[in-house]
């Protein structure tokens, strides 16, 4: 029996001892804290068309400063929304996130769609005021562009500012106050966007440059601050460009009959299944033409106006909706040069560069990560939240990753990297 | 010693994933010899070891074994740091052998086989950072064996056994699709299906002192039809994941293996062993959705196995008329390339050592026990290489303890040892 107690006693010894030991973890010799982030919405936590809790809490700045507390970091403060709606400003209303649900289109057919949810007391409360106190680590501040950086009365041309209670400076002003230690900036997506989106002028690569070399002097004034700034990925690869399809428009015979009508004399032709829609083009016959397969409709397309509204069809699309080759064209040469700019920067500056945009190309062709495979679709392709342009959680998981990568190999650090997996996923109803 | 049986038993098992899915429980006293059994007639597990042994094996009888596993897995994710364990399900492999012949002095034999050659019980549970490519994993074959078996004056024996097996098994993963409650959405197979193969032997008593054995074990391919799928999804896509019928085309590995044995005296053998497995001939294909679905991509799990071998290493020793004591080793070499493993079968490269001790009680019954202690090799698989993106280093350990009862129906004196070495 002694004999068989040797056994049991072997037995016990295996249920309860780990196999694998987990890595030592070390911060190398990166400086830690404070860490302040710069940049826009995707800084900021703006998800799901609106700034709100839950993408605050799993911004890629949150989740970078969740790694670097593992290993010794401070405190990260961000200036959370009162409630998980959050808040946005679409077209000067007042708007909280969106969310999948269902809706009833024009043609009386429930579809299961992004749409915005109840607005509340603490939507107003959360587009005044923040949960939690300053001074703030996160200073992404939604639709942030780089001329906004210096500008005196920012409040006034970014209602995203007055809530972190400090229009009474400058961005850069506030920034600099907090001294940082380690930095992280992603600034010039909001000029690319808002030019696509929006067609605000161009921000030319010379002026994005001369509006970024006077942050970057007050940052490293600390000789031992560690700066890590990003590149800009191609925009016109994400959802918001590529939902809907150029050749959206269905017809039967006795529609296209009736179009080729309608478009006479444009050298337009319509014919049965799908077709290429209507576009406005001052510079095409009539004022109109078909939309190119290599061109984009925008997310903003409003899908009622298409449906019931003829719009792609006897009504052209307006081309505030429309990327045509030249804009394409335009804003690839746009990220290229900021790009490039951004890179001479950091060489002069002492910054590390860290290459979001090689992640975001690495999207075009899609990528596993535990089994979940990422790329530019909506919802199923994981990796945008339903605005079609912000990272969602998991996103925004890889975006820390590539930052926190760069930070283990110049700082001879070992600080963990976010699990993609344990992020939150999309939720669908 | 039933004290001892019931308090072994009550201990949570699972699945000792050898092999990737082969498990090296067939018979106690082979497993506390390292495995090794095909060279030497033990008992009338030889029936699944080599066949041609079976007829020089002394009496009938019937030898009933069952084992208790205990393994672990753990995974170290890529990057993250963070540990995940493998949660142990209970599963006792089990194998029953009866031999039988008109009289012993007869030069034939026949017996019937039951017995569990493969097979595997996972969990990691579906919170995990890998549920997206397994959350479990459960494969149950049985195989039943008739068995003829011919020894030519003592000198060569040959045998042969028609095999008809089952399988059941049931696969499950997560689906990145997150429901109004945030938890994942879960897809599960399930499938049976028969097959049929065979197992044939040849043992040959070159000298009083050496034995040579070698016994062929042919793949077996299984035809489920009735595969089932079920998912869970939410309540918007259910139209687009609609639970439906699956085939499952299972084939599980031929092996080729040899043996030599050698008694330097008539109370010692020592035993080598070699089962060289064709995994290549391995499949497991199951079509990830039943319907295409455009939401998610499938998932293949990978086919391109390379053959492995299993080097083993025994020896008995019989301190008197009522104990034999055993113990062996053996590497077996992994057969999933790397980039291909997956938490569904966590192959590496793994080395155990045994135990093992028979007590006599007469001429009728004799008791068998086994101790295995199994440990792979650490692997380790990049995201960026990985089928299905999941970097991480697995980990495992197993302890396997056996416990057979043996009761002779024959009239001869009793000894374990073939009949020849007992007429020096």
């Amino acid at each position: 029996m002694k004999y068989c107690f040797f056994i049991l006693l072997l037995v016990l010894a295996s249920c309860n001892k780990d196999l694998l030991d987990t890595e030592p973890i070390d911060r190398g010799v990166l400086p830690l804290s404070p860490y302040v982030a710069i940049g826009g919405s995707e800084t900021a936590g703006f998800a799901d068309g609106a700034l709100h809790l839950q993408a605050q809490q799993y911004s890629y700045p949150a989740l970078i400063a969740q790694q670097l507390q593992q290993v010794g970091g401070g405190r990260f403060t961000q200036p959370l929304t009162i409630d998980s709606g959050g808040f946005v400003l679409v077209d000067g209303q007042l708007n909280s996130r969106l969310k999948l649900g269902y809706k009833f289109d024009c043609k009386g057919t429930e579809m299961i769609t992004p749409v915005r949810g109840e607005i509340t007391a603490n939507t107003l409360a959360s587009y005044t005021s923040s949960s939690e106190s300053g001074p703030y680590g996160n200073w992404g501040l939604p639709f942030l562009k780089v001329a906004q950086i210096q500008e005196q009365n920012l409040s006034a041309s970014n209602n995203f500012y007055y809530r972190m209670g400090a229009d009474t400076t400058t961005l850069l002003a506030a920034i600099s106050n907090r001294n940082p230690k380690v930095f992280t900036i992603w600034l010039g997506m909001e000029d690319i966007l808002d030019n696509a989106i929006n067609q605000a002028p161009e921000m030319a690569p010379i002026n994005f440059y001369n509006y970024l070399v006077p942050l970057l002097d007050s940052l490293t004034q600390d000789t031992s601050a560690a700066g890590f700034i990003a590149t800009l990925p191609d925009v016109t690869a994400f959802p918001f460009f590529n939902t809907i399809p150029y050749n959206a428009l269905v017809l039967d015979q006795t529609m296209a009959d009736a179009l080729n009508q309608t478009h006479a004399g444009t050298g337009m032709t319509f014919e049965a299944g799908n077709n290429a829609m209507v576009i406005t083009d001052p510079t095409a016959p009539g004022g109109k033409r078909q939309i190119l397969p290599t061109e984009k409709l925008m997310l903003s397309l409003p899908l009622d106006s298409l449906k019931c509204g003829n719009w792609g069809a006897q009504v052209p699309v307006s081309a505030r909706y429309v990327l045509d080759v030249q804009e394409l064209e335009f804003i690839r040469y746009q990220v290229e040069n900021y790009n490039f700019f951004i890179k001479d920067l950091a060489t002069n500056k002492g910054l590390n560069v860290v290459d979001i945009n090689a992640l975001y190309q690495r999207l075009d062709l899609g990528f596993n990560i535990n089994g979940q495979v990422f790329n530019n679709t909506m919802i199923y392709g994981g990796f945008f939240s339903l605005d079609g342009i912000n990272p969602s959680y998991r996103g925004a998981a890889l975006i820390a990753n590539e930052f926190i990568k760069v930070m283990n190999a110049s700082y001879r650090a070992n600080i963990p990297l976010v699990s993609v997996a344990q992020q939150p996923g999309i939720v669908i109803p | 010693m039933r004290g001892l049986a019931s308090i072994l038993f009550m201990f949570c098992s699972s699945a000792l994933v050898a092999g990737g899915i082969q498990l090296a429980l067939q018979g106690v006293k082979q497993s506390g010899m390292g495995g090794t059994g095909i060279s030497n007639p033990l008992d009338a597990s030889a029936i699944y070891f080599n066949p041609g042994a079976l007829s020089f094996t002394q009496k009938n009888s019937l030898n009933l074994n069952a084992f208790m596993l205990l393994p672990k897995f753990q995974f170290r994710e890529e990057g993250t740091n963070k540990l995940y364990k493998m949660s142990s399900g209970i599963t006792i492999p089990f194998a029953g052998y009866w031999s039988w012949n008109t009289n012993p002095k007869q030069h034939w034999k026949i017996g019937l086989g039951v017995y569990t050659p493969f097979g595997t019980n996972i969990d990691w549970g579906t919170t995990w950072a890998g549920r997206y490519v397994a959350t479990n994993s459960k494969l149950n074959v049985y195989y039943i064996q008739p068995t003829f078996s011919y020894n030519i004056g003592n000198r060569v024996g040959i045998g042969a056994g028609f095999v008809y097996s089952r399988s059941s098994m049931e696969q499950g993963r997560a689906l990145p699709l997150a429901s109004s409650s945030e938890a994942d959405g879960q897809m599960d197979l399930a499938s049976k299906a028969n097959g049929y193969g065979f197992n044939a032997g040849l043992l040959v008593h070159v000298t009083p002192k050496l034995d040579i054995g070698a016994s062929y074990k042919s793949a077996i391919q299984y035809k489920g039809k009735n595969g089932t799928v079920n998912y869970t999804v939410p309540d918007a896509l259910t139209d687009s994941f609609s639970n439906a019928a699956v085939n499952n085309n299972l084939q599980l590995p031929w092996s080729v293996d040899l043996g030599i044995t050698y008694r330097p005296e008539p109370r010692l053998a020592l035993s080598i062993d070699v089962n060289y497995v064709g995994w290549s001939a391995y499949k497991n294909v199951v079509t990830d959705f039943a319907q295409p679905n455009s939401l998610l991509p499938a998932q293949r799990l990978p086919t391109d196995l390379n053959n492995a071998a299993t080097i083993r290493l025994g020896g008995s020793y019989d301190i008197d008329s009522t104990f034999t004591i055993r113990a062996g080793t053996y590497l077996d070499l992994a057969a999933l390339p790397d980039g291909t493993v997956s938490p569904l079968a966590p192959d590496a490269n793994r080395f155990a050592i045994t135990l093992g001790g028979t007590m006599h009680s007469g001429d009728r019954f004799e008791l068998d026990l086994s101790f295995t202690y199994l440990e792979s090799v650490s692997r380790t698989e990049s995201q960026a290489n990985n089928y299905a993106g999941l970097g991480g280093t697995y980990k495992g350990k197993a302890i396997a303890i056996g416990l057979a009862l043996n009761f002779n129906i024959g009239k001869r004196p009793k000894s374990t040892t073939p009949e020849t070495l007992s007429e020096p």
